[in-house]
């Protein structure tokens, strides 16, 4: 008995540390869905979009169910505190999924965030980074995207969702974002969110990606670019669709019937960048290797002959690297290494970077790039050759 | 036959005390005189006096207890017997063998001992048995009629399974004992007697098979048994706590099972089956805590199905011990641990419930328990009516009135039901009652209360043996080759060795090559 007396002692310490006070009742709290980063004069604006709790069965469903708050203060914290005054719960700021940051304070400063988003523990580092291109962050909030209830909740949803889909967009976290701004060799990017009107009604939609260097917004990638940049990391995407132009027109005399538009799609990529470092001589190699299926063809000629199917694997690669090329162009003319081209040079060749790391900006522009991509034709689905084929 | 008339006894209690242990005299109207005392105010006992022999005229007395002895048998192989056989031979008797020779050839009973003091007489007169005692002689004679009404074997009715053996032990020992023989056909196979408490005189049955189970434990078991004085022994829970290693604490340390297999079952894995004279529980002993999550059909089934019932069942253990404790220590104080939607069902349900999550989760509790313990004690007729009316009108009208967030009813009414999955009755009284404890724990400090909690749980269960056997074995102290066979169910032919025991003698269960 004497000896557990001290072991009981010892298990019933956490009692004066921890206790009652740190509790917080369900009924106190109020969950944040998404917050927003901006900046108004020289004060930061905060601005959260706030979940009503559902009604209880038998209740009227209330709408909208969310609503907006902005806060401005010096910081952010500050911003998130004084919330309160206005407010009788309190917010669960973890339980946000995602952030977005507004075009002025990403041209500004990402100083002016990145601290906040580190030191604060009540920040995940799954959170979901978007830039407000053109928009606020409190308007993208006030948007309705059915049949989600929350637009903070539907950017998520995007982003992860259109991976397998349209494949175009590389989802960036809070970690991500941080691993890109403070490692050298390489620059963060975010996906851009811009408000569309589609009969009367407002939506949301992903469209290009921001660029960084250093602290600041220096430009962005159009859709195609993005791609681009996606394409240059294997499994940034999980799939995506894209169109050629059908090998057989032009090759055979045959008059033009309904298009000469086939669909792909990529299922599955693997690829390498690797520096080829000669004397003073840089070059990227790229090689990208690919496979897919047809989905769409609006041709009537046979396409599942030998050679056709070759010539169309060589037009895919050709669109690929395409897409590839106008996102280096594009990183290239904004002198932003966001391909992390320096990260590879430094893995591999450390010695060399430790030489040309200081004069890093003024290389990379001139830098050329050996894209090697290969695709794979899988099979075409359900139909062998283009439905209405004589 | 007459009944013993209720005429004031002329002798003091003391005198009936003192009377108990003086021998069988020789003079017939002494030992009259001194049962008549005894049996004052009894008014199912029967004294029959007759004399043997148209000659010698020998008084004779037969006693025996109305109502627990085969009248039928008495008056069949006894009564009329002596009455007949012993009148037309009138060959003049020795006194002193006389007694032997009614023994040896005139009573047709299989039963029949000699007895030597009015305490003997009074213990088997109380057991049903008859006794006969002659004039001249200080010796009685014992004739096994004992014969009771019973409920006979029926089916089992708290350990129910769907395949494996339908019946159940009753209340009559000797049908106890001839459900485990049935099953186990060996004479290895010991069935000790031993006569408990002080007044009731109990019967209570050791069985174990002598070659299995230890030694020094089967010695220690009878050690402990004999030393209890209690007045009476009326069910094998009195014997719990006089067994026990540990006696402070809620934690069982014996199982107790309706169910013969059961019984045989832990008898060849050399434990101790303990039955009581009147009860229809076996006790055994001695046993682990994850042995409660065992069910005997278990066994009776496809091994990849009894295994993952029995995983199904440990988790239904954690669940009906942990589900209220972690729901509320979670909502309390750790809600970025909650995906959002389901913060917001939570949200949403909890929304104008007056009461905080904890005090919530106790008062549901604590109904649930009372509805329980009513449902048990009520009568048949009535019990299920109270199930609904607690369960339906006062759950949801309790929901409707917002005293309680329907999410919490919810998981309640599941861990409640998590609880009815533990197979011993024993085990989820364990549960239910540690679930306050750590809900409480859980209402203070979340989840690090929790954890504490569990650990105070758990340094006690180490510190507990059962008749020498770790309490958390084979857990703890780590025995691999065990566990397989207590977290899972091991396919029978794998079943090479028998659990360890210390001190046990023989843990092959499979002889794999020649042997017998």
């Amino acid at each position: 008995m004497m000896r557990c007396i001290p072991i009981m002692l010892l298990l019933l310490s956490p009692f004066i540390l921890s206790g009652c006070y740190d509790k917080l009742e369900v009924s106190d709290t109020i969950v944040v869905i998404a917050h927003g980063w901006d900046i108004q004069g020289d004060n930061k604006l905060l601005s959260a979009q706030l979940a009503l709790t559902p009604p209880r069965e038998g209740q009227l469903q209330r709408d909208p169910k969310y609503m907006t708050l902005c806060s401005t203060a010096p910081s952010f914290a500050q911003a998130a505190r004084e919330l309160s005054l206005t407010l009788p719960r309190q917010p669960l700021w973890s339980m946000a999924d995602t952030i977005v940051i507004s075009e002025k304070l990403a041209l500004r400063d990402t100083t002016l965030f990145i601290d906040t988003a580190t030191r604060n523990p009540h920040i995940r580092y799954n959170v979901k980074l978007f830039v407000a291109r053109g928009v606020t962050p409190a308007e993208i909030f006030e948007v309705q995207v059915p049949p989600e209830n929350y637009s903070g909740t539907a950017l998520e949803k995007i982003i992860r969702i259109q991976t397998g889909q349209a494949g175009i967009y590389m989802p960036i976290d809070l970690k991500d974002f941080i691993y890109r701004n403070s490692t050298e060799g390489i620059e963060p990017v975010i996906p851009q969110i811009v408000l569309e009107s589609q009969k009367g009604q407002k939506g949301i939609r992903l469209q290009g990606t921001a660029v960084f260097k250093g602290h600041q917004m220096v430009g962005e990638l159009d859709p195609a670019q993005t791609r681009g940049l996606a394409l240059m990391k294997s499994g940034a995407i999980n799939s995506t669709i894209f169109n050629i132009k059908n090998p057989l027109i032009g090759r055979e005399e045959e008059p033009l019937k309904m298009s000469n538009n086939l669909c792909l799609e990529l299922t599955s990529y693997r690829v390498k960048v690797k520096p080829l470092i000669n004397g003073s001589h840089i070059k990227m190699q790229i090689v990208l290797e690919g496979e897919g299926n047809i989905v769409e063809d609006n041709n009537t000629s046979s396409i599942c002959e030998p050679e056709t199917v070759q010539d169309i694997e060589k037009e895919a690669a050709r669109a690929l690297k395409q897409d590839i090329q106008m996102c280096i162009k594009q990183a290239q003319g904004l002198n932003s290494d966001i391909m992390g081209w320096g990260l590879a040079i430094n893995r591999i060749h450390p010695r060399t970077w430790q030489k040309i790391r200081d004069y890093w900006p003024e290389i990379f522009p001139g830098i050329p790039a050996n894209i090697q991509v290969k695709y794979r034709l899988n099979q075409p689905y359900l139909q062998k050759d283009a439905f209405l084929q004589q | 036959m007459r009944y013993i008339s209720k005429k004031k006894s002329t002798k003091s209690h003391m005198d009936a005390k003192n009377m108990v242990a003086q021998a069988i005299s020789a003079d017939i109207q002494v030992n009259i005189d001194s049962l008549k005392v005894l049996l004052n105010r009894c008014s199912d006992a029967v004294i029959r006096e007759f004399t043997l022999g148209r000659e010698s005229n020998t008084r004779c007395v037969l006693l025996y207890f109305d109502g627990i002895s085969d009248k039928a048998e008495i008056e069949e192989h006894l009564l009329k017997r002596l009455l007949q056989e012993l009148d037309s031979w009138d060959e003049p008797q020795e006194e002193l063998n006389c007694l032997q020779t009614i023994k040896s050839r005139v009573l047709s009973l299989s039963q029949l001992s000699y007895i030597n003091t009015l305490e003997e007489v009074c213990y088997h007169l109380n057991s049903g048995d008859a006794v006969l005692l002659l004039d001249g002689s200080n010796q009685g004679l014992a004739a096994g009629t004992r014969f009771w009404e019973s409920r006979g074997i029926q089916t089992p009715e708290n350990e129910l399974t769907i395949q494996g053996p339908k019946d159940s032990f009753s209340e009559t020992l000797r049908y106890n004992t001839a459900l485990i023989r049935r099953r186990l056909k060996t004479t290895q196979l010991k069935t000790e007697i031993l006569i408990i408490g002080r007044l009731s005189k109990t019967d209570v049955l050791l069985s174990y098979i002598e070659d299995i189970a230890p030694h020094s434990m089967v010695e220690l078991v009878k050690e402990r048994l004999l030393k209890i004085k209690l007045d009476g022994i009326l069910d094998s829970g009195y014997l719990e706590e006089f067994l026990a290693d540990s006696k402070w604490t809620i934690f069982s340390q014996v199982e107790y099972t309706e169910r013969p297999d059961r019984a045989c079952a832990h008898l060849l894995e050399g434990g101790v089956a303990i039955m009581v004279d009147g009860s229809p529980m076996a006790l055994l002993a001695p046993i682990s805590f994850p042995q409660f999550m065992i069910s005997s059909e278990d066994y009776y089934q496809n091994f990849v199905a009894g295994s993952i019932y029995r995983l199904l069942r440990f988790l239904a253990f954690f669940a009906a011990l942990l589900l209220p404790s972690l729901y509320v220590a979670i909502i309390s104080y750790h809600h970025e641990m909650i995906p959002t939607t389901l913060y917001l069902t939570i949200a949403s349900t909890r929304e104008g419930v007056p009461f905080p999550a904890v005090i919530e989760a106790l008062l549901l509790e604590l109904t649930f328990e009372l509805l329980r313990e009513a449902g048990l004690r009520l009568p048949r007729a009535i019990g299920p009516a109270v199930s609904i009316v607690g369960a339906l009108i006062i759950g949801d009208a309790a929901v409707k009135a917002g005293l309680v967030s329907s999410l919490m009813v919810v998981v309640v009414a599941f861990t409640g039901i998590s609880s009815f999955v533990i197979p011993a009755y024993n085990a989820s009284v364990i549960i239910r009652i540690s679930r306050f404890g750590i809900l409480i724990a859980a209402g203070l400090m979340g989840l690090p209360g929790v954890i504490m909690a569990l650990l105070l749980m758990l340094i006690r269960m180490e510190n507990i043996k059962s008749l020498g056997k770790p309490y958390l074995s084979p857990l703890s102290p780590i025995n691999t080759a065990q566990l397989s066979d207590v977290l899972l169910r091991r396919p029978w032919p794998m079943s090479v060795q028998r659990p360890h025991l210390p001190g046990m003698l023989n843990r092959t269960r499979q002889k794999q090559k020649g042997g017998l």
